[in-house]
């Protein structure tokens, strides 16, 4: 995948790969719907796997219980409904890969639970792979394959 | 929607980018108003005389006859009699002449001996006439007319009296003849402004008494017996000529300048105008240079600006990476707006511009004489704003560049 030209490493990470972040990094200008459809604009792939954004758009909102806010700003969400929105638009045009970067770090212990749930109940219904990176090891229970950081920079010792 | 996005970006951050559009406006009505004040200038010194087709003078520079018998700057070498006068005066192309005494002052300003027909015939820019503001023209032998910046310099109003000084800063003066100011003209932006108007009798009349440049002393004849006599010129300084048809002038002025009996000449005041201005236009150069650094500190100011509005947007772009935008799509949103942000703000520099003129242009014309034309941009003019436009777009590929260059982590980082 190094060995890619920029352009083509961009295609690769439009098509194949729903982000989320800490900050969730929504447009705060934007509306939540152009928000949600964004990534659609710079992948034909997953543009071509939704009917119409809209609609989809309005299907995951509905799923993820924020089913209200397609037309408001994001900036004048509340924190956890940004970090559905993210989730959301993550999950649109069903990319093989979510990367998720500490999405529950905002959250406590039971909006935690709540969110996990539902981001593992659409994961599950798409059949999409999720990477999750999470300081929290309570949450590790809930994954098929756990890689601790620890591990990974000792090895790479070893190899150096 | 990618547009809808970078528009409610701009809105998002309205603030700073009416900052920057407000720059630009200011710069480019500022270019223009420059631009404007330069031809306005060449124009109103190009306008100083009209519809006089031919000057005739002593034999001289063209450029020289110019300047004494129209700018009032510098002295005739020599005069014309006036047999040659009558002469000219006589020949079948000439519509109309106007003799033009000068050698005496007032104060700063030069003495002007003419006929009632100059107030007539004198015409400037594209035609207009001199008015008289207040008071009347000369009626009186020991009347005179003065100019606008004659009563503002010195304050004078109609009726007060004027003492004429022999000479060009000369410190005898005709105190025995004085003279009473009858009327005060509309500001021209011309050297009439500038001028104290008498007769061509009022000029013999006050050297009747004088001999070889000095007064006789002891002789002074009074202003009455003065009223009674004949007083005729004996030489004019100049003479403006209007001719018949346009087709004779230039036979006319070969006729002259062959004149048999003096050594006279006549000179196109156009020719004669243009060939002052290739002498002065350094002023105009200059106003040039000052119009050129005015566009380069406005280009340079809104790098500035679109530099540090990439700092508010870096987060923005970053995002837009992560979901997978090109870097050249991110590179044209910079560009689109920086793009958008100039032309918006030149359209406003433009209605600043005429705004101002719309205010300022009677000011301007009755201030300083200076007329400032209203009309539609010259396609010099836009040539600069469509400079200013593509400029911005080379300006924001820097910026653009950058946002390219810094990755996707460190935009991630930044915190709104």
């Amino acid at each position: 995948m190094s060995d890619l030209s920029g352009g083509r490493r961009d295609t690769l990470r439009a098509e194949q790969i729903g982000m989320i972040f800490q900050q969730f990094n929504l447009l705060p200008f934007g509306s939540v719907l152009d928000n949600i459809v964004l990534p659609l604009r710079f992948a034909p792939e997953r543009r071509g796997r939704v009917g119409d954004p809209k609609v989809e758009a309005r299907a995951l909102c509905e799923a993820l219980g924020i089913p209200d806010v397609l037309e408001m700003k994001a900036s004048a969400l509340s924190v956890g409904q940004q970090q559905r929105v993210a989730v959301a638009r993550a999950m649109i045009g069903r990319p093989p890969i979510i990367i998720a970067d500490e999405p529950t770090s905002a959250l406590d212990e039971t909006s935690q639970a709540a969110f996990l749930d539902l981001l593992f109940d659409q994961v599950g219904q798409h059949g999409t792979a999720l990477v999750m990176v999470s300081h929290d090891p309570r949450l590790s229970d809930r994954f098929d394959r756990v890689l601790r950081m620890e591990d990974i920079v000792q090895l790479e010792r070893q190899d150096a | 929607m990618i547009l809808r996005l970078a528009l409610g970006s701009l809105a998002a951050r309205a603030l700073t980018v009416s900052m920057t559009v407000l720059a630009i406006a200011l710069s480019v009505a500022l270019f223009l108003g420059v631009e404007k004040v330069r031809t306005g200038a060449k124009a109103s010194f190009a306008d100083t005389i009209y519809g006089t087709d031919l000057i005739v003078g002593a034999r001289t520079g063209s450029v020289q006859l110019l300047l004494y018998s129209v700018f009032r700057i510098g002295n005739a070498t020599n005069n014309v009699s006036w047999e040659t006068y009558q002469d000219i005066a006589e020949r079948p192309e000439v519509a109309w002449i106007v003799p033009i005494s000068l050698g005496d002052s007032h104060r700063q300003f030069r003495v002007m001996g003419t006929t009632l027909e100059f107030f007539e015939h004198y015409k400037f820019r594209q035609g207009r006439g001199l008015e008289v503001a207040d008071g009347a023209l000369m009626a009186d032998l020991f009347d005179t007319v003065i100019g606008a910046d004659v009563a503002q310099a010195l304050g004078y109003t109609v009726g007060d009296p004027i003492v004429v000084a022999h000479g060009i800063a000369s410190f005898t003066e005709h105190e025995d003849q004085p003279f009473r100011v009858s009327g005060i003209l509309e500001k021209t932006g011309t050297p009439v402004d500038r001028t104290v108007i008498v007769s061509m009798e009022a000029i013999e009349a006050i050297h009747v008494d004088w001999q070889n440049g000095a007064q006789v002393p002891g002789q002074s004849t009074p202003a009455d017996v003065l009223r009674q006599m004949t007083l005729t010129p004996k030489a004019v300084t100049a003479a403006l000529v209007g001719v018949e048809s346009r087709l004779q002038t230039f036979g006319l002025q070969r006729a002259i300048n062959q004149y048999p009996e003096e050594p006279v000449m006549a000179v196109l005041p156009g020719v004669a105008l243009q060939e002052l201005w290739a002498i002065v236009g350094v002023a105009e150069t200059a106003l040039l240079g000052v119009s050129a650094m005015v566009v380069v500190t406005a280009l340079i100011g809104m790098m500035a600006t679109i530099f540090s509005s990439l700092n508010e947007r870096r987060r923005e772009m970053a995002i837009f990476r992560a979901m997978g935008a090109r870097p050249r799509t991110v590179m044209g949103l910079l560009v689109l707006e920086a793009v958008v942000t100039a032309a918006v703000g030149a359209l406003i520099g433009i209605l600043l511009l005429y705004l101002g003129l719309i205010i300022a242009q009677p000011v301007i014309d009755s201030a300083y004489g200076l007329w400032l034309p209203i009309e539609a941009p010259s396609l010099r003019e836009l040539w600069v704003l469509l400079g200013v436009i593509a400029a911005s777009a080379i300006v924001s590929m820097v910026p653009a560049i950058r946002a390219y260059r810094l990755s996707l982590a460190d935009g991630m980082m930044v915190r709104t």
